[in-house]
């Protein structure tokens, strides 16, 4: 009981302080960004994914508020392959979240694994656009 | 007094250093500055509940599950019942990266295998 108490203490100690601080910057940059949202998106089938994955990156939330700002931004006019790679970008590459990922999975890890999602990310949504493209 | 801070915890200076932007932040531009602080205090509220459940997971991990379970499950030679379970796992378990951090770093010190990491 102890040991489980004392070790489970220590995964507070080191969680809380991380999370409060990602949250302060989450806070800090959200409102900067959610402005330029719509307005750094080029219409470009090659540009447009990167950019949206890159938003996504910076980003976060849970994915359900990625589907809300995905949805306002296809209202906008934005294309659905840069929607699509935002939010894959959003709920799989933790930009902000790199230094909690890196205390807790060691920085190999987590760079890596960012890293590869990020230009996966692009990569299935231009994917899920043409499979689309084949049905519709 | 700097070797005090370069021995502090990498959360603990993350922590401090937002501190110091915000309290600059708060010198140059006072509204935007109550904005922040509002919404962060907001969202500090609304995670704790999930950040305790976190934590009582930690805790039945550590208290409950006994490292020979999750080494037959999840570990080195688990094979496809372990893909199969952390599948399944992370399609029921659906929460941000801070709720699923802490839970994987108690599995990997029980004995789970690194590829599960990656497909949780």
């Amino acid at each position: 009981m102890n040991t489980a108490l004392f070790k489970t203490w220590q995964n507070i100690k080191t969680t809380i302080p991380i999370v409060v601080g990602i949250l302060m910057i989450i806070n800090l940059v959200n409102p900067l960004l959610v402005q330029y949202y719509t307005r750094i998106f080029t219409g470009s089938y090659f540009i447009d994914p990167l950019i949206g994955a890159i938003v996504g990156k910076l980003s976060f939330g849970v994915p359900v508020v990625s589907y809300v700002a995905g949805g306002e931004m296809l209202k906008q006019g934005i294309s659905l392959i840069a929607v699509t790679s935002f939010i894959l970008s959003w709920s799989t590459v933790y930009f902000v979240m790199l230094p909690l990922e890196i205390s807790y999975l060691g920085k190999r890890f987590a760079v890596l694994r960012n890293l590869i999602n990020f230009v996966t990310s692009i990569i299935i949504a231009i994917l899920t656009i043409l499979t689309l493209k084949l049905f519709v | 007094m700097i070797e005090k801070i370069k021995n502090l915890s990498v959360g603990i200076k993350l922590f401090i250093l937002m501190i110091v932007i915000y309290l600059v932040i708060g010198l140059v531009n006072y509204s935007f500055f109550v904005k922040i602080l509002i919404s962060s205090y907001k969202n500090l509220i609304g995670i704790i509940p999930v950040l305790l459940l976190t934590f009582l997971i930690v805790f039945i991990i550590n208290y409950f599950i006994k490292p020979e379970i999750i080494k037959k499950h999840l570990g080195n030679s688990s094979g496809i019942k372990g893909w199969l379970y952390v599948l399944l796992g992370s399609i029921f378990i659906s929460g941000p990266p801070f709720t699923i951090f802490p839970i994987l770093k108690e599995l990997k010190g029980h004995g789970m295998n690194i590829r599960y990491w990656l497909l949780f």
